[in-house]
């Protein structure tokens, strides 16, 4: 069981000088959002261009399979 | 597993939630409400370390919105073995000194600051840890831009030599030394500033 310490550590000016300039804080998440908006907004336009190479590349692939049937029949 | 964490803790609330979990909740997620309570929960001590360390209300607040959409980019590379808070502190920690270095470059060497001549000021080690706020905030004020960020590391922070070294990019001798001059120029400040009220009363 932890004890209570007897003697709390005394606050020294330079920490009511931190809370005093901690308190003055005005929060505005608004542009924080806006930045997490434009992030996500950029990751899914490069997660589309992804798709749309590996596609491509995809559709390249099946491109060069040619079929044997297919080339038997053109040298005749 | 993490989506049905995400829909109970919606129900709940965040404030129970460590930080790491927003973390990962916002990289799963990318749902603004669990960065939001990083930012609820972290933006008034990263302003009170920026007001302390830049000394400007206006760009302490633009700071505050630099330093997290930096957060924001780098959430990705952070690593779950250190806490959050102590990760923030050293990002606003390095944005604070690079925006003091850059005011300093274009100041010119001298500076706007005057310079203290520190020869005949004898170093009393701990004298500064027992000042009042108001006499803090004058030497503060008083100081230039990085003997001030070095104190503000020092006895605010309560951050070693080492740290501190790390912090601002310098040697440990480095440090040691402006840590001194950063004492000497203080305390002439303040014996000026403590005429000066004494006087007055």
């Amino acid at each position: 069981m932890s004890k209570e310490p007897s003697h709390p550590k005394k606050e020294s000016g330079w920490d009511v000088l931190r809370q005093e300039n901690e308190g003055k804080h005005k929060p505005d998440f608004n542009p924080i959002r806006g930045a997490i908006r434009r992030n996500e907004f950029l990751g899914s336009i490069v997660e589309l261009f992804v798709s749309a190479i590996v596609g491509v590349s995809k559709f390249n692939l099946g491109a060069k399979e040619a079929d044997p049937s297919n080339k038997s029949e053109s040298r005749d | 597993m993490l989506l049905s964490l995400h829909l109970a803790l919606q129900a709940l609330g965040f404030s129970d939630m460590e930080d790491t979990e927003l973390v990962e909740l916002y990289l799963v997620s990318r749902g603004d409400r669990y960065f939001g309570e990083l930012y609820r929960r972290y933006s008034p001590k990263v302003y009170g370390k920026c007001i302390t360390m830049l000394n400007n209300e206006a760009e302490a607040a633009d700071a505050v919105q630099d330093i997290f959409e930096k957060v924001l980019l780098r959430i990705g590379s952070f690593r779950q073995d250190s806490k959050f808070g102590t990760w923030l502190f050293t990002i606003t920690n390095n944005y604070c000194i690079d925006l003091l270095r850059k005011r300093k470059r274009l100041r010119g060497k001298v500076g706007a600051m005057p310079e203290v001549d520190i020869e005949d000021v004898v170093e009393e080690s701990d004298w500064l840890q027992d000042q009042s706020p108001a006499a803090i905030r004058h030497i503060l004020d008083n100081l230039s831009e990085l003997d001030r960020a070095a104190l503000v590391l020092m006895y605010m922070d309560e951050m070693s030599v080492k740290e501190i070294a790390v912090q601002m990019g310098l040697q440990e001798s480095a440090t040691k030394m402006r840590l001194k001059r950063a004492r000497q120029r203080a305390k002439k400040i303040y014996d000026v500033w403590n005429t000066g009220q004494k006087a007055y009363a």
